[in-house]
């Protein structure tokens, strides 16, 4: 999957998660507490992606990431 | 449904690995000193329930690298996991001033620290799937027991353990319960426990016996069930009434 796909995920996962409106406004350089996200939520948002990307990523790599668009970039690389 | 359960290589542990395939569940089971009881334990699997998966997986519960890579196996064997059942345990006997450095931090690393470890590896599998259960064999020696400090401290510290990822897991389908059992008539109780205290327990206990391996497979099926959606953060204590150990 492309960035842009890999994103998609993450984006849906986390609108699922968090009960979102379908209309919220989102952009990847936030961060997931930025939608009001708290640290169970992302938790439960990074597992399930993992889980549908099946990639695995070390907490340690988890850690660099900034923003939700440099997380789809983590498990991008994480597929190859 | 399918279960990771530590310390399967006897005691209550191998009674509940083999109850819960002969109940048509499939079973992980972990061991570390006892390869014979492993052998022996997958060997009466296999008999009483040859249509179950049962798998025998040797794990130190103190090294967090190899209770992810067993959880790891584990999971891709049986296709995931259902419950997990944190039972491995140990006690080293002695007074407070007595307790060797080394003796209490092996019960503590592996009563606590492991049963950590284990949960913690699991959990993001759980939360993936908004679904898991997570049962804890604590004891009535976690409010106090003499001469086994750091096996009671150890077992009350899974109270808090379970009570954290009731709270934290609860939003997302996933239950956290501890099992705490009196005196059982198979394992540390059958194993250690002297006739003096085997005597005050009949004695004292409301129910006047010691607890049936059969019962803590019962308590585990229920909260492993769909039935026990709604219990978490619970205490569930097979004492036949007795909380109390001397």
């Amino acid at each position: 999957m492309n960035y842009e796909a890999v994103l998609a995920v993450v984006k849906e996962e986390m609108f699922d998660i968090l009960d979102l409106p379908a209309n919220t406004p989102f952009n990847p350089t936030d961060r997931f507490d930025e939608y009001g996200a708290i640290s169970i939520d992302i938790v439960t948002i990074v597992s399930c992606c993992m889980r549908r990307l099946r990639v695995r990523v070390t907490r340690d790599a988890l850690m660099e990431a900034g923003s939700i668009g440099e997380l789809a970039e983590i498990f991008c690389a994480a597929q190859e | 449904m399918k279960f990771f359960l530590t310390g399967g290589s006897g005691g209550i542990g191998a009674e509940l690995a083999v109850a819960l395939a002969t109940a048509g569940h499939d079973v992980a089971f972990t061991w570390f000193s006892d390869a014979a009881g492993a052998r022996a334990t997958q060997d009466r699997i296999a008999a009483a329930a040859p249509a179950s998966q049962a798998l025998g997986l040797e794990l130190d519960v103190r090294d967090p690298a190899a209770v992810a890579a067993v959880g790891d196996t584990a999971s891709a064997a049986l296709g995931g996991i259902d419950a997990v059942i944190c039972n491995a345990a140990i006690t080293r006997i002695a007074a407070v001033p007595l307790t060797e450095d080394a003796d209490w931090r092996d019960v503590i690393d592996t009563n606590l620290t492991g049963s950590f470890w284990v949960a913690r590896h699991f959990s993001t599998a759980f939360l993936a799937q908004r679904h898991g259960r997570f049962i804890f064999i604590s004891s009535v020696a976690a409010a106090g027991m003499n001469g086994q400090a750091g096996y009671a401290a150890s077992k009350a510290g899974l109270l808090g353990l379970s009570g954290t990822l009731a709270r934290e897991f609860g939003p997302r389908g996933v239950t956290s319960n501890v099992i705490t059992l009196g005196l059982f008539d198979a394992g540390m109780g059958q194993r250690d426990a002297t006739d003096q205290l085997r005597k005050f327990w009949t004695s004292s206990a409301p129910v006047r016996r010691m607890g049936r391996a059969e019962e803590v497979t019962q308590a585990v099926l229920y909260l492993a069930s769909d039935a026990a959606a709604f219990v978490t953060g619970q205490d569930l204590r097979l004492t036949g009434g007795l909380d109390w150990a001397p």
